[in-house]
């Protein structure tokens, strides 16, 4: 399956990719990722039509935020400049890969969110 | 790992206190930006107080603490003390090396160095005034001694380019910063809850959900959330080092130093905005806690400030917001909550974060179109805080003035 992926820096110059899934993230997904420390908020316990939010992190290395039924993940890695961050993605990437998301295509706008799109 | 540190919730006037000291979120943005403003000003001696104001919250929150949990053992009252720092997102220290004669300490991880450099590069000097004061005042708390006991100097900052560590040395003797004595929580009201316009948010489930979230520092004392490096810090802080610098050129040169004053802290205000609500509305938790409930753009108006009771801020209130203009009421504001303690009745409006952050808000929302995922750039922030036809808010109201609540009415200039 195809991921769509825009890297950016977050302000402190961190490495953040945006990744679009091509279906939405169900909990199957977190079972990929072993060596992940995962954080549910069970929004959906506190306001009707809220979803469900998870927190993955990695050490203090990788921190990946998404929600429950969409398709977008945000990642942010290891600062770049002095951090080996390019090590961290290919492992992330490679979990991803094993759960069956097996082509990332780094595109060059951010536009991977599709509720930019739809708008509110 | 925050079993040990005794949180109070007081979601009544929409506060969260430890040891008698209301704490806030703010972003790596605000505090930065607000300890360059001051430090910029014109002859103005701001690291007495800037230091000072540190020393003077965590002499006053670790007393407390040590004294309601009877907490009487050296050891026992660093590791307590260590412990709310990392929690609070202020970075890491080891204070085994330090004996009620002073000492050394050292860390690598430093919330306003880290935020420093990835705000502005390297410094050109020390920065990290609150941990000098906040060590100088624990070590105080912590061998029952009196605030003020200690002189703290900043040898090495990892903001710095030659630094990879701060350091600090903590001295007995004079100390040198100025000493406060904390008002702790101050002067609280019964909130008169006004009535809303219809939306679609559901203010109380977000302020339970917002209030669950697990915001505390990690490993290296650092709280990444909403794209930003949030901290829990002191309102009292804040406030003293902003009226500190108020009143310091108001001083020095009478109504113009307010005039002064004024627009660089709502402008802190407004950076505070800019990132902070920014950052809450284009992230995942938005996404999933808030944003399939909005329908308007006045639902974004409305999520947002229900986001903002849960900082601790105090009640936050849109009384009435369309796309022409907005009016925000806020109980107990932490600003003119402690203005009244620290310094008694205002004669002008001194909730400047509050001015700022409202005005951003409709900013964000109306002119940003922050539901469309921006990136929060510099270019953008002008954009939105440094053209003529933006949102400014008006003073309606002020607690610290002696009124019942702090308003603001927010239209396009």
């Amino acid at each position: 399956m195809l991921v769509k992926a825009y890297k950016t820096l977050d302000c402190a110059n961190k490495v953040r990719i945006h990744y679009l899934l091509a279906q939405p993230i169900s909990r199957d997904l977190f079972s990929f990722f072993p060596n992940a420390d995962l954080s549910v908020q069970e929004f959906s316990n506190y306001v009707a039509g809220a979803n469900d939010h998870f927190t993955l992190t990695i050490g203090n290395r990788v921190r990946a935020t998404g929600v429950i039924s969409e398709p977008k993940l945000v990642v942010t890695y290891a600062k770049s400049d002095q951090d080996n961050s390019s090590e961290y993605i290919e492992q992330f990437e490679a979990c991803l890969h094993v759960a069956g998301y097996d082509k990332i295509e780094y595109v060059l706008t951010k536009n991977v969110d599709p509720q930019v799109s739809t708008g509110t | 790992m925050s079993t040990n540190i005794p949180v109070d919730m007081d979601l009544e006037h929409r506060r969260c206190n430890v040891g008698n000291e209301p704490m806030i979120f703010h972003c790596h943005h605000y505090n930065t930006f607000l300890q360059r403003s001051i430090e910029d000003a014109a002859y103005i001696d701001s690291k007495p107080f800037l230091i000072g104001a540190g020393a003077e919250v965590a002499y006053s929150q670790l007393t407390n603490i040590f004294n309601s949990k009877d907490i009487n053992d050296v050891d026992k009252r660093k590791a307590m003390a260590q412990e709310i720092y990392c929690w609070a997102g202020f970075g890491t220290f080891d204070l085994s090396p330090l004996s009620d004669n002073g000492g050394t300490v050292k860390t690598k991880h430093s919330h306003y160095a880290f935020s420093w450099r990835a705000k502005w590069k390297e410094a050109d000097h020390p920065v990290c005034y609150f941990s000098s004061g906040w060590l100088a005042g624990a070590l105080a708390a912590i061998y029952n001694k009196p605030n003020g006991s200690y002189s703290v100097e900043h040898t090495e900052c990892s903001a710095v380019a030659s630094n990879n560590e701060c350091v600090y040395v903590l001295t007995p003797g004079t100390p040198n910063y100025k000493v406060f004595a904390s008002v702790g929580i101050g002067p609280l009201s019964t909130h008169k809850v006004r009535e809303i316009p219809p939306n679609n948010v559901d203010y109380d489930g977000i302020l339970s959900a917002v209030g669950g979230l697990p915001l505390v520092g990690n490993e290296e004392g650092l709280i990444p959330a909403f794209g930003v490096y949030l901290t829990r810090h002191y309102a009292n802080y804040y406030n003293r080092i902003s009226f500190e610098l108020l009143h310091a050129l108001v001083e020095k040169f009478g109504d113009e130093g307010r005039n002064v004053a004024e627009p660089l802290l709502v402008e802190a205000g407004h950076v505070c905005a800019f990132n902070t609500f920014g950052g809450i509305m284009t992230s995942t938790e938005w996404d999933a806690l808030i944003r399939p409930n909005l329908k308007t753009r006045e639902d974004w108006v409305h999520g947002i400030v229900a986001v903002v009771n849960a900082l601790g801020w105090g009640r936050w209130q849109v009384t009435k917001v369309t796309e022409d203009e907005a009016e925000f009421t806020i109980h107990d504001d932490y600003e003119a909550v402690g203005y009244l303690a620290m310094y008694g009745k205002s004669n002008y409006p001194v909730s400047f974060l509050a001015q700022g952050g409202v005005a951003g808000i409709m900013n964000l929302v109306y002119i940003g179109d922050i539901a469309s995922k921006p990136d929060l750039t510099p270019e953008f922030y002008d954009r939105l805080f440094k053209q003529p036809n933006v949102y400014k808010a008006q003073s309606l109201s002020s607690k610290a003035m002696g009124d019942e609540v702090t308003s603001f009415r927010v239209k396009r200039a």
